[in-house]
C-alpha cells in the first residue's frame, strides 16, 4: 500500500466513523422526541397529579392551621398549641414557642374529623394539690425565705396528673409517665405500666368522662406535665391542630 | 463522499433510514390541538372535558393560589409578634430576659414567687405568694420607688398594721428601679442578691442591679410582658 492509498483509506475511516455517530446522535434524538411528544399526548403521569393533590392537601391544612393561629396571635394572650399528627406541645404567643414538649401518646374520646379547634381552659384540676408551707404570722420575711431556700418552690412540687377542663364541657387529661431520665429501662417500663393501670382504675372508678362533651388524653414525661402545670395562667386558649 | 465503500454506503442508508423513522415516530405521536388546550384555557374546572393536562393545570394553579395564602399567613403571624422590646420571664429557670425581636438585650437571674400562704389571725383574710403567668404589660416605672408594705407584711413580721399609709412607706429595699405590671407586682431590685435564682419573693419579680438599670432604659409603658 503506497501513502496516497494510505490516505485515502484514513480519510475513509474518519468519514465513516462521523456518520455511525451522527446516525446515533439521529436515532437517539428522534426517540427523545417520540417520548415527549407521547408524554405530552398522554397528559403529565398520574404520579404528579397525585404529588400536587397531596401537596394540595398539606397546604390546606396548613392554610387552616395559620388562619386559626393568626386570630390567636393578635391576641397578646399565651395560647397552647397542640399537633395531634405531630405529638408536640407548645406554649405559644404570637407565632413564637415558648415552651414545647414532645407527647408520649394520645386518646381522643371523638373519631370526628377536624383540621383545627380551639378550646378555652376555665379550671386546672389537678389529682393532688401541690403542697404549699405556711407562714406562720410573725415569724418574719427572714425565716419565710430561709423555708423557700431550703424546700424551694418549683416546677418539680407540681402535680403531673392533672385535668385541664374547658368551655363546653370539654377535658384535656394530662398524665405521666416516667421521667426519661429516671432509673432504668425495666423500671420506667414497669413505672409507666403502672400509671396507665391506674389512670385506667380512676378512670373507671371515678367514671368522670361521663361528665365530659369530648376529652383528649396526653401522656407526657413527669417533668414535662409538671413544667406544663407551672406554666399554665388562669385561663388560656388550647388551639388542637389534627 | 464516496458511495462507493459499502461501509459508508451502509451508514448513509442508516442514517436516511433513522431519520425517516423519527419523523414518523414524531408524527404519530404529536398531539392533536383542541379548542379546550389549557394554554387556551386554564380556568377549567378538573371535570372539564380537556383531559388530564387541563386538571393537571388546574391543581397546579390550585396550589400555586394555596402557597401564595400560607405565606401571606405565615407573614401576618409573623409580624403579630412585636417588633420592639419585649420582657420574658421564665419562672421555672429563674431568668428575665429583654428581646428586641430574636435578639437577647439583656438577660439576668430573677427570683419569682416562693408559693407560700400566709393567713391573718382571724383567718378571713389570706395570701398566697405566687408569680402570676401570662400576658402583663409596663404600667409605669419609677426611680427610688418606694415601698408601700401592704397588710400581709405586717402580718408576716408580726407588726400592728398602721392605719395611716404614710407610716407605711418604706424606701430603700426595692432597688433603684420598680416597672409596674398591675395588681401590686412590680419587677424590682434587691438587697438580698444572694437569694436570686431562688424562688423567695411574695409575687414580684426581684434581678440584680445591672439587668434591672438594662429593663428600666428598654421597657416603655405598654412593653409586653410574658410570664411562664
Amino acid at each position: 500500500m503506497n501513502r496516497q492509498e494510505i490516505i485515502i483509506h484514513r480519510g475513509t475511516m474518519i468519514r465513516t466513523l462521523a456518520l455511525g455517530l451522527t446516525a446515533v446522535a439521529v436515532l437517539l434524538l428522534s426517540f427523545i422526541l417520540f417520548c415527549r411528544s407521547r408524554q405530552v399526548a398522554s397528559g403529565p403521569s398520574l404520579s404528579e397529579d397525585q404529588q400536587l393533590r397531596e401537596r394540595i392537601a398539606a397546604l390546606s391544612r396548613q392554610e387552616k392551621l395559620l388562619s386559626t393561629e393568626l386570630t390567636l396571635a393578635k391576641n397578646p394572650a399565651p395560647y397552647i398549641a397542640i399537633d395531634i399528627a405531630g405529638r408536640r406541645m407548645e406554649l405559644r404567643v404570637q407565632g413564637r414557642s415558648l415552651r414545647s414538649f414532645p407527647i408520649a401518646k394520645i386518646k381522643r374520646s371523638d373519631t370526628e374529623a377536624f383540621i383545627t379547634q380551639t378550646w378555652l381552659l376555665m379550671e386546672a384540676k389537678p389529682w393532688e394539690n401541690p403542697e404549699r408551707a405556711r407562714v406562720v404570722p410573725g415569724s418574719g420575711e427572714a425565716t419565710s425565705s430561709s423555708i423557700a431556700t431550703r424546700d424551694p418552690w418549683g416546677p418539680k412540687r407540681m402535680p403531673a396528673d392533672f385535668d385541664l377542663i374547658c368551655k363546653d364541657d370539654r377535658a384535656l387529661e394530662v398524665r405521666s409517665l416516667p421521667s426519661t431520665q429516671s432509673g432504668n429501662r425495666f423500671t420506667r417500663w414497669f413505672g409507666s405500666g403502672y400509671r396507665q393501670v391506674r389512670d385506667w382504675a380512676r378512670d373507671v372508678f371515678s367514671r368522670r368522662r361521663r361528665d365530659y362533651r369530648e376529652f383528649i388524653e396526653i401522656w407526657l414525661a413527669e417533668e414535662d406535665a409538671q413544667l406544663l402545670f407551672w406554666s399554665l395562667p388562669k385561663q388560656i386558649p388550647i388551639l388542637l391542630v389534627n | 463522499m464516496s458511495l462507493r465503500n459499502p461501509l459508508t454506503t451502509a451508514c448513509t442508508t442508516g442514517i436516511l433510514v433513522a431519520a425517516v423513522l423519527g419523523l414518523f415516530l414524531q408524527a404519530c405521536g404529536a398531539p392533536k390541538p383542541s379548542a379546550g388546550s389549557p394554554q387556551k384555557n386554564s380556568r377549567r374546572t378538573m371535570t372539564s372535558a380537556a383531559g388530564p393536562q387541563a386538571e393537571t393545570e388546574a391543581l397546579r394553579a390550585q396550589a400555586r393560589a394555596l402557597e401564595s395564602r400560607v405565606r401571606k399567613l405565615e407573614a401576618a403571624t409573623n409580624r403579630a409578634y412585636p417588633g420592639g422590646p419585649v420582657i420574658l420571664v421564665d419562672t421555672s429557670k429563674s431568668k428575665i430576659r429583654l428581646m428586641l425581636g430574636e435578639r437577647v438585650i439583656a438577660e439576668g437571674t430573677c427570683s419569682s414567687g416562693n408559693g407560700m400562704e400566709l393567713s391573718d389571725s382571724t383567718g378571713k383574710r389570706s395570701w398566697t405568694f405566687d408569680t402570676p403567668r401570662g400576658y402583663f404589660r409596663v404600667l409605669s416605672k419609677v426611680t427610688n420607688p418606694v415601698w408601700v408594705r401592704p397588710d400581709w407584711s405586717y402580718i408576716e413580721e408580726g407588726e400592728p398594721i398602721p392605719k395611716d399609709r404614710s407610716k407605711r412607706a418604706e424606701p430603700n429595699v426595692l432597688g433603684d428601679y420598680a416597672i409596674a405590671f398591675g395588681n401590686g407586682y412590680f419587677i424590682h431590685g434587691t438587697l438580698y442578691t444572694r437569694l436570686l435564682g431562688a424562688n423567695v419573693t411574695h409575687g414580684c419579680i426581684r434581678v440584680d442591679d445591672l439587668t434591672l438599670k438594662k429593663l428600666y432604659a428598654a421597657a416603655q409603658p405598654g412593653t409586653p410582658i410574658w410570664i411562664y
